[in-house]
């Protein structure tokens, strides 16, 4: 699997193993024992001649101990694969085979997920990519037997799942392997050892599953769009500089899930796309909330009225900030602007919160919610200009409709009711890993 | 009974007038919020107090003023709420 940005390139190899371990006690120490075995014969394995590597969607074959290479040289750079690389409609499924022993033992059974991923240049040749790939794996073995055996609980085992993150530079793409069906929480330790190995900070987080790198070839199942403000031009102000949001968030707006709330809802989808930021980084698992969760939120914390809920009120940003804080459990501050033309000089405020915090920010006033996503300001001459993501949008979640008609875009301090009075709800990323 | 006293400054008027209250700290913090809009003749129903420090949540009505002031300190300010829904997709002035 082959993913591309200007010059990078990734590498990413997949497939299962089998994990097949006969065991004759279960006693620990031999069980780590035939367990440790099982996985050194699998690296053996991986290191004979019989081991091949298919590239997706091309008739390209690798025979990566036995230097053969199918439809292509191992000197060619890797460019060259992609002329072999097309899509095709799969073909039938090879039939499983059974094998049936006679024999009283304890079976163990597992398929490990391999993954490995590495950065390459395009430059680099196809010999030098594989071997790269090879040592990875078999880099992976390790670390999953080591999992394994630390994760033994008796008799029961988890399965080793590898997972990629990209960490800042110079880290670039890390592989982790986690044992699989852990909850964060009980990671921690494992997470605080990663951050001091990385040298990362240790308030915020990186290794949660929620971090996962995204490879560019895997859409997101959900159909939200995902950071379409990537697209954009950025603009350039005179000794200006550009403070965006961090990290990954869902833009939510009018009409999406089947639910029609054109005229009333927009501060609920700023909300929701405030909740699905934290999601994805990782510091909450739940996922983003219903207009009805909302209101039912506001309902439990006092702030409403039983009847409040199935309503089409409007709400602002101190019920944003008071969701945020019931259902994920995040404080914000509320930023209060008395009229609409002293946004222009806020801009120190908002660059220092994106740079600190890095979330989104929801903004009301004049009987229009909108999020912030970032500000380009000049500390010279304190023009400003603001990212900003409509949540009046009703139409699909077309990129370039969105894009291009400003639903997404750089807007000037004249965006705002210059007599009406604004409250921004800035919310804080909370401090752990 | 001990008191507390806060400073609550009311933003929304330009001048920035203000109102030093002392009340018992078992007070429930909504009381406060009430009797400041009554004070300054805003609609409580339609005011928030948030502090001038860097961290404030809305509090639960279960709060009362002592724990108020011992976690937020005596400034305070009076905000009106903001509650926006939009008119529909034709609002923005960059919309072609």
């Amino acid at each position: 699997v082959l993913a591309d940005s200007e010059s990078a390139v990734i590498l990413r190899l997949r497939g299962p193993l089998d994990l097949k371990c006969q065991l004759d006690c279960i006693d620990e120490v031999p069980m780590q024992k035939a367990i440790s075995r099982t996985f050194e014969a699998l690296r053996l394995q991986v290191k004979s001649e019989s081991c091949v590597l298919a590239v997706c969607n091309s008739p390209v074959l690798i025979w990566p101990n036995k230097s053969v290479f199918e439809e292509i040289t191992p000197d060619a750079p890797f460019e060259d694969i992609f002329q072999f690389i097309q899509t095709r409609t799969p073909g039938p499924a090879s039939a499983p085979i059974l094998t049936r022993t006679v024999q009283k033992s304890h079976l163990l059974c597992a398929t490990l997920p391999m993954d490995c991923a590495v950065w390459s240049s395009w430059s680099d040749t196809i010999k030098d990519g594989c071997e790269r790939l090879m040592k990875a794996l078999t880099r992976q073995l390790f670390e999953m037997e080591k999992v394994t055996l630390q994760c033994m609980k008796g008799t029961t085992l988890r399965v080793p799942e590898p997972l990629h993150f990209l960490l800042p530079e110079p880290n670039g793409l890390v592989t982790v392997v986690f044992p699989r069906g852990e909850p964060d929480k009980e990671l921690e330790a494992q997470r605080r050892e990663l951050h001091g190995q990385f040298e990362l900070p240790d308030n915020r987080p990186f290794f949660r599953r929620a971090n996962a790198y995204h490879f560019p070839n895997e859409p997101y199942k959900d159909g939200y769009l995902r950071n379409p403000h990537t697209v954009l031009t950025h603009p350039t102000l005179d000794n200006g500089k550009v403070y965006l949001v961090q990290g990954i968030y869902s833009y939510h707006h009018y009409m999406q899930d089947r639910m029609d709330d054109n005229g009333w809802g927009c501060a609920y989808r700023s909300l929701q796309t405030i909740c699905s930021w934290f999601q994805q980084q990782g510091y909450v698992e739940r996922g983003v909330p219903s207009h009805k969760e909302i209101q039912q939120a506001l309902v439990e914390v006092g702030d409403k009225q039983a009847s409040f809920v199935g309503s089409r009120q409007w709400i602002g940003s101190i019920e944003v900030q008071a969701v945020l804080n019931h259902l994920l459990g995040v404080t914000s501050k509320i930023m209060f602007v008395s009229q609409g033309s002293e946004l222009a000089s806020k801009g120190r405020e908002l660059a220092n919160h994106f740079m600190t915090e890095g979330t989104p920010v929801m903004i009301g006033g004049g009987v229009l919610a909108h999020t912030i996503l970032g500000v380009a300001w000049s500390e010279t001459t304190g023009e400003i200009r603001y990212l900003i993501l409509d949540p009046h949008y009703t139409g699909a979640e077309d990129l370039q409709v969105i894009t291009e008609k400003g639903w997404c875009g750089w807007k000037g301090p004249d965006f705002w009711d210059q007599t009406a009075y604004y409250n921004l709800c800035l919310p804080q990323r909370p401090r752990v890993i | 009974m001990s008191k507390v006293t806060f400073k609550i400054t009311l933003t929304s008027d330009p001048r920035l007038p203000y109102k030093v209250l002392s009340v018992p700290e078992s007070t429930p913090f909504t009381a406060v919020l009430k009797f400041a809009a009554e004070e300054f003749k805003v609609p409580s129903a339609t005011s928030a107090i948030i502090t001038n420090g860097k961290v404030k949540g809305r509090n639960s009505p279960s709060s009362v003023a002592g724990n108020v002031f011992l976690k937020h300190g005596s400034e305070l300010r009076i905000i009106p709420r903001d509650r926006v829904g939009g008119q529909g997709d034709c609002i923005s002035l960059s919309m072609a």
